[in-house]
């Protein structure tokens, strides 16, 4: 199908109002009689709360109110309902919010907080999560099985395992005694920040009579955090209305409540007047959400060919004191530890352990990171052993059409190959190259990833055509700032066939914009792509109706594109404004068309053993080379080029597939090189970006993003997704580079200048 | 909490050296802030009445004095780096200005502040000492001059007065048989504090080295020369088994001077890499 904008590079539709400066975000948002919300927080990692004297705070001038988890004794949680809104009984973590201050201004609130006391007890706190596993530990939920939580996730009763699951296919017995090596490595993978510029933000109004909270806020997905908030408060889900503003990053940090949560506990109390709550970056650094720490061990079975036979996981995640999106994380992650390869007998243990620190959640990659780091670099490690290239290895042990995933579905692999081989032509892989000069060394690396979509999951919309052929598209989706109204505006307006000028995207608002899973796990070009296109095909056949019945024409011999409406034979061309006018004369009216997306009933997610869940609607695939330069004096690892190569299905945006590829690879290279975490005590040390160093521009290497297009059949055009799959093979490719440099392997990341120096002593050591 | 506090800003000189005698020990300099704005924003800063000095014009130059270049205190790191005299006569200053930060911390954040700050990571002190510049401390009363190496007490410490102020750096114009290198490892490669830094001018005569100079920053408790390595490389035809052994010493020298810490295991090879790379680009000899 001829498209005018699908495929095309078109400039965000958002980019003059953000640059301008007009583009509101949750800290921009201002109401009358607005308060400023501050929060106590606690200093220790797990303590009882003996008491809370709020006395000397509520009497600082200006304060409206103090709250404590006494006086909002409510608990949240998506996937188990942990989570108090304000600590009750113990603190958890450090910086645990404790109690809450609503006052007229930002300084009264802080003073005030400072005047709140707490008594504590001090309790033995759990920071790493294979000692909170093992029996001993302090228990950090002493009633986790009463927790409200979903059945798909397997709490240990009397433990701080949170989920705990197993999975196997085939024989691993079997798998691994046909082997003719069996390779077993531990890899771990530190937990690191969302860092989005907008820190969580929320304002939110309480109107006291009809009981309903109206929540600002830039979370990723307002219906989920409606109804999660509903379900805390006993409240129907129109009783908590959600506006989404603009973001300002997510990353996946905004998918939880978080600054929400302290609004509504502090705006119950304010009589009406609204709360804004901005997380200083402190805040946002210690105590939002991280992504899981995770300790890994593979055990995979080879033939000397480099055939993968058998591959066993053992996954202990990282939880922190609450759950957020972990339990999914940790199911989801463990599912694609295997990679994009055909492995006959597989088997996994995962299990998401509580410890006191931040809550883990969702993270860019949902999982991947952890699970990719691990496999390929034992990929590497096992090519290394063979004597196989490591290009070869992936090639020979990569899905194919047709080849069934760990649940059975039957894999559409196009693309996979394509990407690696793109990705390791464009970094002159296998070629000669001058590998030293003096104490600077190079390598080059590759790692592929493997990714799929929540499934199933829904999308819904509305596309009104308004009286003078304007259109609005009412979506729950979010713009999170990778591009979503640009590309969804493109597929309305070849859906439709109007110009893409015509289109508007008003924000979400869960009173008026129908249901959308949320912006996340890739899944919003796929999933509300195809809602808009399903409503926009609806829209423009009763909008060619409408023109025959005024034009006296045949419908089935009319065209619409760009707003004109053509009739074949007589090539008489009319615009959509001018038939609006004439049908709906002056006193108006609208043409609207729904739509809904679900995967629920696609052949392509057939499984074995109902195990649907398991699979994906699509399967992303990628991969990165990586070009290093070693400093042997200093250990410094420069990165001197990346080739991402990045199966999207058919690239709606070029420019954005590209931005948002460009941007993993350099998120990638942050937490592989630069970011951690410096802990005591479970206190994070380095709690502003003084500290906790992010990759400047000056670090970044060139990047060369490669798109390729395997149409997906069930896509809106063909597309897939391109949000998440850019960030996981960034990590493995550039470890691998260094092993190709160095012949130095490091499974534990972040891979610092001092673990490089000091690995290259120990190997060569000073005479 | 934000501190709180009084605000003077004087216009002159003299009025910013009577307010000081009047109020000395309750008073604290502000300059470019760069430094004490944080130390404001945590609520640190003990001083009752603030000074800034940033309004007085005299206190902003760069000027040649015979063979003397002489740099008001209120010079931004953005003036240093690209002033043509400074490039000239004493370019490791400039790149070590230029390694501040970024660009609006180089813009607000002066050289004076950067000396009396006296953080051990600052970045243009290592390169003022490999200059031997002297500093005018000036009261009301009289002033006095003395060589930078003199002048720190240690971390964040130095011998300035309540009532005194930084009024002037000066050190010799260095001709073009003055080879330079300044070299800073830090976290990441912009915004970011250093890790090492390191200054090295060496004076040529011919093939040989007449005179070097080296200074380390971020590594020992004040800044000093690193005299034995110095010593090492005076007069010697630079060669790769020279500069090798003079970067070992001034590891040693480092560690001699700062005792053996947690980050000795890495600062100790990586300041000889560093030392190596510096010695090599001062002398303009490849691997
Ligand atoms: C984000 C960031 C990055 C930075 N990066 C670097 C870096 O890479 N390298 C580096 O070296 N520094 C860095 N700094 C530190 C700082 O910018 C420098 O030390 C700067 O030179 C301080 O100058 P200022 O004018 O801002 O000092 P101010 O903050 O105004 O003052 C600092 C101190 O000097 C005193 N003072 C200032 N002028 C005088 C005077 N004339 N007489 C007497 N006392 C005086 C003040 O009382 C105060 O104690 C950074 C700071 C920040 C915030």
């Amino acid at each position: 199908m001829k498209t005018n904008y699908v495929g095309k590079s078109v400039p965000r539709v958002d980019a003059l109002e953000k640059v301008t400066g007009q583009a509101i975000y949750c800290v921009d948002v201002e109401l009358p009689g607005m308060l400023y919300g501050a929060v106590l927080r606690s200093p220790l990692a797990h303590a009882r709360i003996i008491e809370i004297d709020k006395s000397a705070a509520t009497r600082v001038p200006g304060v409206k109110a103090v709250v404590t988890g006494n006086d909002f004794p409510y608990t949240f949680g998506h996937m188990v309902k942990d989570q108090p809104f304000l600590a009750m009984d113990k603190v958890r973590y450090v910086n645990e919010p404790l109690a809450a201050v609503a006052a007229d201004t930002e300084a009264a609130a802080q003073e005030a907080v400072e005047k709140i006391q707490v008594k504590y007890e001090e309790l033995p706190a759990v920071f790493d999560p294979r000692k909170a596993a093992a029996t001993g530990a302090p228990i950090i939920h002493e009633n986790l099985e009463r927790y409200d939580h979903s059945s798909m996730y397997k709490i240990v009763p009397g433990t701080n395992v949170c989920t705990h699951m197993t999975y196997s296919r085939g024989d691993v017995d079997k798998g691994l005694s046909e082997a003719d090596e069996i390779f077993q490595n531990e890899f771990y993978i530190h937990p690191v920040a969302h860092t989005p510029m907008e820190t969580h933000a929320a304002v939110v109004q309480h109107d006291p009579s009809g009981r309903v909270f109206t929540v600002w806020s830039s979370t990723d997905a307002p219906y989920q955090r409606a109804k999660d908030l509903a379900n805390a408060l006993g409240l129907s889900f129109n009783q908590v209305h959600f506006l989404s503003t603009y973001s300002g990053g997510g990353f996946g940090g905004k998918g939880a409540i978080v600054a929400e949560g302290i609004g509504v506990a502090l705006a119950r109390f304010t009589k009406g007047r609204p709360v804004k709550v901005v997380f200083s970056r402190q805040e946002e650094l210690t105590a939002s959400q991280v992504r899981l720490e995770a300790f890994l061990k593979l055990k995979t079975g080879v033939k000397k060919d480099g055939t993968l036979t058998a591959r066993v996981a053992e996954i202990t995640w990282d939880n922190g004191a609450y759950s957020s999106k972990g339990p999914e994380v940790a199911r989801r992650g463990a599912m694609t530890i295997f990679g994009p390869y055909r492995t006959p007998h597989i088997r996994f243990v995962s299990q998401l352990v509580y410890t006191n620190k931040q809550p883990s959640g969702a993270y860019r990659g949902f999982g991947t990171n952890q699970v990719t780091w691990a496999c390929e670099a034992q990929m590497d490690i096992i090519a290394n052993k063979l004597g196989i290239n490591p290009v070869e290895i992936r090639l020979k042990n990569f899905y194919q059409d047709g080849d069934r995933y760990i649940n059975g579905q039957v894999m559409q692999a196009a693309g996979l190959r394509e990407t690696l081989e793109k990705a390791s032509q464009e970094i002159g892989w296998g070629e000669q190259y001058s590998r030293s000069t003096g104490a600077l060394v190079r390598g080059k690396g590759i790692a592929t990833t493997i990714k799929g979509t929540a499934t199933p999951t829904d999308s819904y919309c509305f596309i009104k055509v308004n009286f003078d052929g304007s259109i609005t598209v009412l979506t729950s989706s979010v713009e999170i700032g990778a591009g979503q109204k640009t590309v969804l505006a493109q597929i309305a307006a070849d859906s439709i066939g109007v110009p893409l000028d015509s289109i508007l995207i008003p924000n979400p608002d869960t009173h008026v914009t129908p249901f959308d899973f949320g912006v996340t796990s890739s899944r919003t070009t796929y999933h509300m792509g195809n809602a808009i296109r399903m409503a926009g095909q609806k829209v423009r056949k009763e909008i060619l109706e409408i023109a025959a019945d005024v034009l006296g024409a045949n419908p089935q011999r009319l065209l619409l594109c760009e707003g004109k409406i053509m009739d074949k034979d007589s090539e008489h061309e009319v615009s959509l404004k001018e038939i609006m006018t004439k049908k709906y004369g002056g006193k108006g009216g609208t043409i609207l068309g729904d739509g809904h997306y679900t995967p629920a009933r696609s052949s392509i997610i057939n499984a074995e053993h109902k195990i649907q869940w398991m699979g994906s609607i699509f399967w992303m695939w990628a991969t990165h080379a990586a070009e290093v330069e070693v400093d042997t004096e200093t250990g410094v690892v420069k990165v001197l080029r990346i080739a991402a190569a990045h199966d999207v299905g058919r690239a709606i945006n070029p420019m954005a597939c590209e931005q948002q590829i460009e941007g993993s690879v350099i998120m990638g290279i942050s937490n592989t090189l630069f970011e951690e975490f410096k802990m005591d005590r479970g206190r994070i040390m380095n709690d502003t970006f003084a500290d906790y160093k992010v990759a400047s521009m000056l670090d970044l290497p060139v990047i060369v993003p490669i798109i390729v297009e395997s149409h997906h059949s069930e896509g809106p055009f063909g597309a897939k997704g391109i949000g998440e799959p850019a960030l996981s093979p960034t990590a493995p490719a550039i470890a691998n580079a260094i092993f190709d440099a160095l012949g130095i392997r490091f499974n534990e990341l972040p891979i610092t200048r001092e673990k490089v120096l000091s690995a290259l002593r120990e190997r060569d050591p000073v005479q | 909490m934000r501190s709180e506090f009084a605000y003077a800003s004087p216009s002159s000189l003299g009025e910013a050296l009577e307010i000081l005698k009047d109020f000395g020990e309750r008073t604290c300099v502000i300059a470019g802030g760069t430094d004490l704005m944080i130390a404001i924003r945590e609520g640190e800063l003990r001083a009752e009445l603030l000074v800034d000095i940033s309004r007085i014009p005299e206190l902003r130059l760069i000027r040649e004095e015979g063979n003397q270049i002489c740099i008001g205190p209120l010079v931004t790191h953005g003036e240093l780096a690209s002033s043509g005299l400074i490039k000239k006569g004493a370019s490791v200053l400039g790149r070590a200005a230029n390694s501040v930060g970024s660009p609006q911390i180089r813009n607000m954040g002066t050289i004076g502040g950067n000396i009396i700050n006296a953080s051990p990571a600052a970045d243009t002190i290592p390169a003022l000492v490999v200059l031997e510049a002297q500093v005018t401390l000036k009261k009301r009363e009289g002033e006095r001059s003395l060589p930078i190496t003199d002048f720190y007490l240690g971390p964040y410490k130095t011998i300035i007065g309540a009532q005194e102020l930084l009024t002037k750096i000066t050190f010799a114009k260095l001709d073009d048989t003055w080879k330079s290198s300044f070299i800073k490892l830090a976290r990441r490669k912009a915004l970011a504090i250093s890790r090492i830094n390191i200054a090295v001018l060496a004076k040529m005569d011919e093939m040989r080295a007449k005179e070097v100079r080296v200074s380390i920053g971020s590594s020992t408790p004040t800044p000093c020369r690193m005299e034995k390595a110095e010593a090492v490389l005076r007069g010697a035809v630079p060669s790769a088994a020279v500069i090798e052994e003079a970067s070992r010493i001034v590891a040693e020298e480092m560690v001699a001077r700062s005792g053996v810490r947690p980050s000795t295991e890495y600062k100790r090879p990586a300041v000889q890499g560093l030392v190596k790379k510096a010695l090599q680009e001062a002398f303009n000899i490849g691997l």
